[in-house]
């Protein structure tokens, strides 16, 4: 007989098919699982996507697709076929003279100084907000360094900077103005040691090939470090 | 950015992760962490160690995007991950005694007489009951009876037959009416 309830519960027969001395049971059932159901959570609590990117960020990358090349054998190919940056050092403060800066980015540790003596609270605008070239950075630049990022990607359609001062987001937008095929772009980043990686067309992961140090991202791949000094 | 066209399908989008579009992911995470937090929290019944679970499962599912062999079916593979490290956790909490089991079940008889408040204590005596049974037939029951899923969606959801399935809830339905027996609208 009871064989009859548990077809009902799954679905299989309607309720007027049961016994009457089962439809009770049924009965309790049904209000048991509709209050429970009612109650439970709705949604993901906030801030999940991040915690989980930010895993994923930290961690290695899928292995590559069982056809066609590797997303690592493309990064190659890419940054091959990219060339070197092309980099301009920069003739610094004093203060910033112990960082000699070949490789891009570069940090433009004038401005800095000349930042923090001109910078009021009303002008301070967050410190991982990427600044466009003619926004310059005199009266944008709060506290920590102005970095300026290079590459040299003649077929790209659009490079962006992600790194971890953006979330990983590919926010800092590069502009190759004369068409020469060198993006360049520049972001605020606060003081420290941090690590980036430059978009290409919105979906390739390249490592700045003159980058003034690299940190392994567990996976067989590098990331771009840059030191921000105060 | 890459992230932004949500439209894709998730076929399109596992590819695309698979061909170096990390940033796509993010599509999937917003996709179904909602649904992946609300079977986890009903699973382990905590909201942190639900949180655990679909941040790993989500992060496991990047590394492993390759061994999805059906991109089609990503959410399903997701959920696959995210209950295997529930049920995990459940029996890691039950070797290390950390159960409800320590909370004493009601004593006969004291079912309250009113019948909204008795339907509130048999709803907490639920909870407690579902956490006595093992954890694939608290998945089976959850999945069947609290998130409607028809047997054939949580045979491609939990990796089991059908059949199978059905005797998981049936025999966790049994178990969770012995368990409840001695409240007064079981018997």
């Amino acid at each position: 007989m009871r064989e009859k309830l548990h077809k009902y519960l799954n679905g299989e027969i309607p309720r007027e098919e049961l016994p009457e001395e089962l439809r009770r049971e049924a009965d309790v059932w049904d209000d048991l699982v509709a209050q429970y159901r009612d109650e439970g959570p709705e949604e993901a609590p906030p801030g999940l996507e991040g915690r989980v990117w930010n895993e994923i960020r930290r961690g290695r990358a899928p292995a590559e697709r069982r056809a066609g090349p590797s997303p690592w054998r493309r990064l190659v190919e890419a940054v091959s076929e990219a060339g070197p940056s092309r980099l301009v050092p920069i003739a610094a403060a004093a203060a910033a003279l112990a960082v000699i800066v070949w490789a891009s980015p570069w940090q433009e540790a004038g401005d800095v100084q000349e930042t923090q003596t001109v910078a009021t609270a009303e002008e301070e605008i967050g410190a991982e907000a990427p600044i466009s070239e003619e926004e310059g950075t005199d009266e944008r630049a709060p506290s920590g360094g102005v970095v300026r990022f290079s590459l040299e990607a003649p077929d790209a359609t659009s490079v962006a900077v992600a790194g971890d001062f953006t979330d990983w987001r590919p926010t800092v937008e590069l502009q190759d103005r004369d068409g020469d095929g060198v993006w360049t772009g520049r972001a605020q980043v606060e003081p420290g040691v941090h690590q980036y990686m430059f978009v290409v067309d919105e979906s390739r992961w390249i490592t700045d090939p003159e980058a003034e140090r690299y940190a392994s991202d567990g996976f067989g791949n590098r990331n771009a470090v840059t030191v921000v000094t105060p | 950015m890459a992230a932004g066209n949500p439209q894709r399908t998730d076929e399109e989008i596992v590819l695309a992760v698979l061909d170096g579009d990390r940033e796509a992911y993010r599509v999937l995470v917003r996709r179904y962490q909602d649904v992946l937090y609300r079977h986890a929290e009903r699973m382990v019944g905590r909201h942190d160690a639900a949180e655990d679970m679909v941040q790993n499962a989500l992060v496991k599912g990047f590394r492993n995007l390759q061994d999805c062999r059906n991109p089609e079916r990503v959410g399903g593979w997701l959920f696959r991950i995210t209950s295997n490290l529930c049920k995990d956790y459940l029996k890691d909490r039950r070797r290390d005694g950390v159960s409800l089991e320590d909370a004493p079940p009601l004593e006969s008889g004291q079912a309250n007489p009113d019948a909204a408040a008795g339907r509130a204590e048999l709803r907490g005596r639920l909870e407690w009951a579902l956490d006595q049974l093992t954890p694939e037939k608290k998945e089976a029951f959850l999945l069947k009876h609290l998130e409607e899923h028809s047997y054939e969606e949580m045979a491609e959801m939990v990796g089991a037959s059908v059949s199978a399935l059905k005797m998981r809830v049936l025999r966790a339905r049994e178990d969770l009416r012995e368990l409840l027996e001695d409240f007064e609208e079981f018997r």
